[in-house]
């Protein structure tokens, strides 16, 4: 073993930033002007990058899991307490455990009045874009115009979405799935006002399968507007029907 | 008002792929798993490979995540879409050797961006090969390396004399494993069509 420095340990060098100046510098113009060595330095560079990243692994082995459950007789869809609903439910309730996971999971404990913007921003999403897999929803309606409305909604063109869903919701105040997108829309746009009414448009309907989940965006509308007191007095009740926000709704109670 | 910091689904799917979060993963599965499956069955695919495309697909993304300077300029799953269907492209090619046909549909759509992404996925997986390759004592030098241990740490664990010793340990394990890397003809024909 010599004492002169390999390329290897030239290039590790400065990689690692330990050179002298001097050094650093006349090994950089080397670099432009040797191409060889240029691409050397990327392929070490990047053979560090990855060898050093100890999520990657972790990330592919916890893929072939989720995929080996999604692949298994016992997957979600068979093993519902009912088949009544479309598909795209069991995305929503996939999306229901998300938002939980991000309030419940978060980082940071109980938020002070000054960082409560902070804590709304890890608990507020607009609610993912579900996908429509049926020519009719669970209601019958055929779905065309809200398949349109919702490509919108989820390329973040709130603007847009609010007025292709409210041609919707105008038609078929009814129509739970638009009002409840129209409420999202309106929340990120801070249009609190007309937000609460469309989530109140979906909590008005007896029976619908956003009903949890417009009381949650209502909740948290009410956040986002200062009303601290309404928005405690939804989250007990979500609290109180022991569903699926019930648990987030009780951390949330807590931090307010 | 407090919505200055709204993070977008499709922000949350990208940070969810970053930090492994299960409950992201499990509902980029649920929310996109049943089209990409689709996609592949009625382009001569199977289940399985529909399953490996989207893993591997999930993979890339990851790796675009990581870089500082990335946006996403298209929805999550249009982006997603794309890199499967150059995935499944690129299976397709292989298996037309062995008597395959593409359909005429499948028209390749060259993007360079998907392309490099696809690139980058696929050195790393072969880095990666070939660390695994090295000896039990090289894998472990350069695993502390990479943990930025210093050589008199390395040098106890492994048991060597000093921690110069150690130094020149690290050095040839990693001319080993750049030349392990750069021999094999996956690296070529990457740097080749890089």
């Amino acid at each position: 073993m010599d004492n002169q420095p390999s390329q290897t340990e030239q290039i590790a060098a400065y990689l690692d930033g330990t050179l002298s100046p001097e050094d650093h510098a006349a090994f950089e113009a080397r670099i432009q002007q040797d191409t060889a060595l240029a691409q050397e330095v990327a392929l070490h560079r990047e053979v560090h990058e990855t060898l050093s990243d100890t999520v990657e692994p972790q990330l592919e082995a916890q893929l072939q899991a989720i995929g080996d459950e999604y692949a298994a007789p016992a997957a979600p869809v068979t093993t519902a307490p009912s088949q009544k609903f479309p598909r795209w439910i069991w995305a929503a309730a996939a999306a229901v455990a998300l938002i939980a996971a991000f309030f419940i999971f978060s980082p940071g404990g109980s938020p002070s009045g000054n960082d409560s913007e902070a804590v709304f921003a890890e608990v507020f999403q607009p609610y993912p874009a579900l996908q429509t897999v049926r020519a009719e929803d669970d209601s019958g309606r055929v779905v065309s115009s809200i398949e349109t409305a919702m490509r919108t909604y989820e390329a973040a063109d709130y603007a847009t979405a609010i007025s292709q869903l409210q041609q919707i919701t105008e038609e078929d105040p009814a129509y739970t799935r638009a009002q409840f997108y129209l409420g999202n829309s309106y929340l990120v746009l801070e249009k609190n006002d007309e937000a609460l009414a469309a989530f109140d448009a979906v909590l008005n309907q007896s029976s619908n399968v956003f009903h949890e989940q417009a009381a949650w965006y209502k909740a948290l509308t009410y956040w986002q507007d200062g009303s601290t007191r309404r928005c405690k007095g939804v989250l007990k009740d979500i609290q109180a029907g022991g569903g699926s926000y019930a648990q987030a709704a009780g951390s949330l109670l807590e931090k307010l | 008002m407090v919505s200055k910091m709204i993070l977008s689904p499709d922000q949350a799917y990208l940070n969810g792929l970053v930090q492994n979060d299960g409950t992201i993963l499990r509902q980029l599965y649920a929310a996109f798993f049943p089209r990409i499956s689709t996609f592949i069955q009625q382009n001569q695919g199977t289940q399985d490979d529909a399953q490996d495309i989207f893993q591997e697909a999930l993979m890339v993304i990851y790796h675009k995540a990581k870089e500082e300077e990335f946006e996403l300029t298209s929805a999550f799953y249009t982006f997603l879409y794309s890199i499967c269907k150059n995935l499944w492209l690129k299976e397709l090619r292989k298996k037309s050797r062995e008597g395959v046909t593409i359909r005429e549909e499948m028209v390749y759509t060259e993007d360079a961006e998907i392309e490099e992404a696809i690139h980058r996925r696929a050195r790393a997986r072969l880095y990666r090969q070939k660390f695994q390759a090295l000896g039990e004592d090289c894998q472990q030098v350069l695993s502390m390396g990479f943990s930025k241990k210093p050589m008199v740490e390395i040098a106890e664990v492994m048991g060597y004399a000093s921690p110069e010793y150690a130094r020149k340990k690290k050095f040839t394990c990693k001319d080993k494993l750049i030349q392990m890397i750069k021999s094999d003809p996956i690296y070529q024909e990457l740097a080749d069509n890089g």
